[in-house]
């Protein structure tokens, strides 16, 4: 959600409208790192600060956020778009789904074991140097 | 057609601007297009179908965007084009800040 809101502010309004609206939110007591936890209040200060506009750029991030889980936003510009993200958080539990642009546990940690059974039908460019004993 | 633009080209205010800016999901898909290729240079009807619009359904906007200047029309042999005004989204950018810091938040005083 942060990098999506992120993502929306810059290239909606700019790099230092972005940096006005981080430094706005910080005025209201939310750090960047909390973007996610209190996006109700950064919504409320985003209507503050552009009034009726403010749901142009929250429609956009919730469309941004339901691409990046590869969802289909079943929602119009008017529904509840705080009630469509919470749909989605649940959605993302339930079906275990993950972001397109987050590094699965397995690229982070190197590459994965080969099993001694599938040892021979993997392709001789996927086994690495550590592989090899 | 320019000197037009130049005339109908209204002053506004940051909370103003910010509030005209994007205020339809045209206007955020145009400011979008624009900033990601600033020197996109195209008729009505192509950049409409970049946004997965029609020209009439965003002719309205892109006239508000033309009279807060941060596009501009040109004529190119019998086309009309519209182009983007990066310096005149930076004063926009700018506006919008100063009105940022203006407003009072809960924690001040």
């Amino acid at each position: 959600l942060r990098a999506c809101f992120d993502l929306v502010l810059k290239n909606m309004l700019g790099q230092k409208v972005g940096d006005g609206i981080y430094d706005l939110l910080d005025r209201e007591g939310i750090q960047r790192s909390e973007i996610s936890a209190k996006f109700d209040e950064v919504v409320s200060v985003l209507n503050k600060a552009f009034g009726t506009s403010a749901r142009v750029l929250v429609h956009k991030i919730a469309v941004g956020l339901y691409a990046e889980y590869s969802a289909w936003p079943k929602f119009t510009f008017y529904d509840s778009l705080t009630e469509q993200i919470v749909r989605l958080r649940d959605k993302v539990v339930s079906d275990r789904l993950t972001p397109r642009h987050t590094l699965t546990i397995d690229h982070q940690s190197g590459p994965k074991p080969v099993p001694e059974s599938n040892a021979k039908t993997i392709p001789s460019h996927e086994i690495s140097f550590t592989d090899i004993k | 057609l320019e000197k037009e633009n130049l005339d109908t080209r209204t002053e506004l205010d940051g909370g103003s601007q910010a509030f005209r800016l994007f205020s339809t999901q045209a206007k955020g898909d145009l400011l979008i297009l624009y900033h990601l290729n600033p020197g996109l240079i195209d008729t009505i009807d192509a950049v409409a179908r970049r946004i997965g619009r029609t020209a009439k359904e965003i002719d309205e906007d892109v006239r508000d965007l033309v009279t807060i200047g941060v596009l501009r029309t040109r004529k190119i042999g019998s086309h009309e084009v519209i182009t983007f005004d990066k310096s005149k989204d930076d004063e926009a950018q700018e506006s919008i800040v100063s009105h940022l810091k203006s407003i009072k938040t809960g924690r001040a005083g």
